[in-house]
């Protein structure tokens, strides 16, 4: 009996956390617009913005000279966690999971198949628009991967590995990782020229298009590695 | 508010310690990962926010649940003996699907039996594919030095049936049976087989002179084969069974965790009832 009514307590308790999160969030993001003091830092940042980046490109002297460099440390992180995993892939033993299917389910693989191109092209917004709003090439690479993440649920991972063409998206991963950092190593050593002489400050964009795109074959890498040695999705 | 959802953070990590199945104190670790995208939010830091959200909230709890998809279980392999484990109608059923039942709510695993053929019981037991081998096991039974045996929980004789006279052939074993602690047989004389219905058979069609089997084996085995033995069998009594389980020697941990469960089982007297209602 009194496992019982210990379910049931706690059962309340989750019901009463959710209810005051997400009334929580809606009064917060209400309350976030206008923010008297986010506003007032961002006024002094477009002041100052000349004589931080000596390029009169404002967004830019603001996104390249602060928050790029936070996009690109969370990337190394990314990047030794995806190394560490896919070199720890060959000691494990895999799986056959060719026998195993996935979860058959209609409201998954539809509800999957509805919801992916909306996930998608909400992670290629973020990406595009990184360096006007929130998110960034990291954050929107990881959405983009969340959405493969929904489409391995549904339609197994197998699958899901021949339409996106694994092997050629591995060499793409280091293309691509070496074209970001080698802007971004550049661009901070040598601001001036690079973003403003040579390629132009619109390179941002392209970068963390690329960081998306590595971020987005990265998750997939882990995501494929665990259902390959602990069984199918 | 932002006090509010700092005491929030602190309960909800609070809460996921003392969570006692690992996949809710995960899917709480997915709340602290939301609130802490709510609190990066308040404080100005949208983008954070939502990186914290998709690596938080969808991506690592995705890949615990698919790491402890295999963790939360106990992976029972065993050869399907009625009345101990045996599947009826596409149910399982039998009194060690009770006690096993038992032991792995305590232990808070979700119980997995698999039925497959005698020898590939010991080829399967560690790793990753089976914690424990149950199905009518008593030590001896698998001649393999990696197995630690569990209690018992019921005892039953180690028979040997055969033809004094006008006989021929040796003694029918199943194959990996050590016999050295119950009898001394003349391991030439011994010709193994790998199912007990086999054995049952080459009896009868009076390949071999006779058979060892432990009993409780041996009575679901006739039943299925359903036919009566040979006239003038006799029936000797070599030795007592202990029925129990096997865990893989490695598996100290699993293996005190069961021998309490079944000594505590036994004290209380559940086994005993399980015993009167599945043997009668």
């Amino acid at each position: 009996m009194e496992m019982g009514k210990y379910s049931v307590s706690m059962k309340t308790l989750y019901v009463v956390v959710i209810v005051v999160l997400f009334g929580a969030i809606t009064i917060g993001a209400l309350f976030m617009v206008g923010d008297s003091e986010v506003s007032r830092l961002g006024a002094v940042y477009l002041e100052r913005s000349q004589e931080i980046s000596n390029i009169s490109n404002a967004v830019f002297s603001v996104y390249g000279m602060y928050r790029f460099y936070d996009t690109l440390f969370e990337l190394l992180i990314f990047s030794t966690a995806v190394l560490g995993i896919t070199i720890f892939s060959d000691l494990e033993p895999s799986i056959d999971s060719g026998s195993r299917k996935p979860v058959e389910s209609h409201v998954v693989s539809a509800s999957a198949s509805f919801l992916y191109p909306i996930i998608a092209v909400f992670g290629i917004y973020l990406a595009f628009s990184a360096h006007l709003g929130p998110g960034g090439g990291f954050a929107g690479g990881v959405i983009g991967g969340t959405g493969i993440l929904l489409l391995a649920l549904a339609k197994g991972a197998e699958e899901t590995a021949r339409n996106f063409r694994e092997d050629s998206m591995k060499q793409l991963e280091y293309l691509v990782l070496f074209l970001a950092l080698s802007v971004a190593i550049l661009g901070a050593l040598y601001p001036i020229k690079v973003y403003r002489d040579a390629l132009g400050t619109g390179v941002i964009t392209l970068v963390n298009i690329s960081i998306a795109m590595k971020v987005f074959i990265g998750t997939w890498a882990i995501l494929h590695f665990f259902v390959k040695h602990r069984g199918e999705v | 508010m932002l006090i509010l959802f700092s005491l929030l953070l602190l309960g909800l990590s609070v809460a996921v310690l003392l969570q006692k199945r690992l996949l809710n104190a995960v899917i709480l670790l997915g709340v602290f990962s939301l609130v802490s995208s709510v609190i990066y939010f308040w404080i100005g830091a949208p983008d954070v926010a939502v990186t914290e959200g998709a690596i938080g909230v969808a991506f690592v709890t995705f890949i615990y649940v698919l790491a402890l998809s295999d963790q939360g279980k106990l992976h029972v392999i065993a050869e399907e003996v009625p009345p101990f484990l045996f599947q009826e109608k596409g149910e399982l059923q039998g009194v060690e699907l009770e006690i096993l039942r038992g032991f792995a709510e305590e232990i808070n695993l979700e119980l997995e039996v698999e039925f497959v053929g005698h020898q590939e019981l010991t080829s399967l037991i560690g790793g990753r594919r089976a914690d424990v081998i149950a199905g009518a096991y008593f030590p001896g039974y698998l001649a393999e030095e990696e197995l630690s045996n569990s209690k018992s929980y019921n005892q039953s004789q180690l028979a040997k049936i055969h033809r004094s006279s006008g006989a021929k052939g040796g003694i029918g074993i199943l194959e990996e049976t050590d016999l050295s602690e119950f009898t001394e047989v003349n391991e030439e004389d011994l010709s193994r087989f790998s199912s007990l219905e086999e054995m049952v058979r080459a009896y009868n069609e009076g390949r071999i002179r006779g058979f060892i089997s432990d009993s409780g084996r041996m009575s679901a085995s006739l039943y299925r084969v359903n036919t009566p033995l040979r006239d003038e069998s006799e029936i000797v009594t070599l030795g007592e069974v202990k029925y129990g389980f096997a865990v893989s020697a490695e598996e100290e941990n699993l293996l005190d965790r069961l021998n309490d469960y079944l000594t505590e089982a036994a004290r209380s007297g559940r086994i005993d009832d399980l015993l009167s209602d599945h043997f009668r």
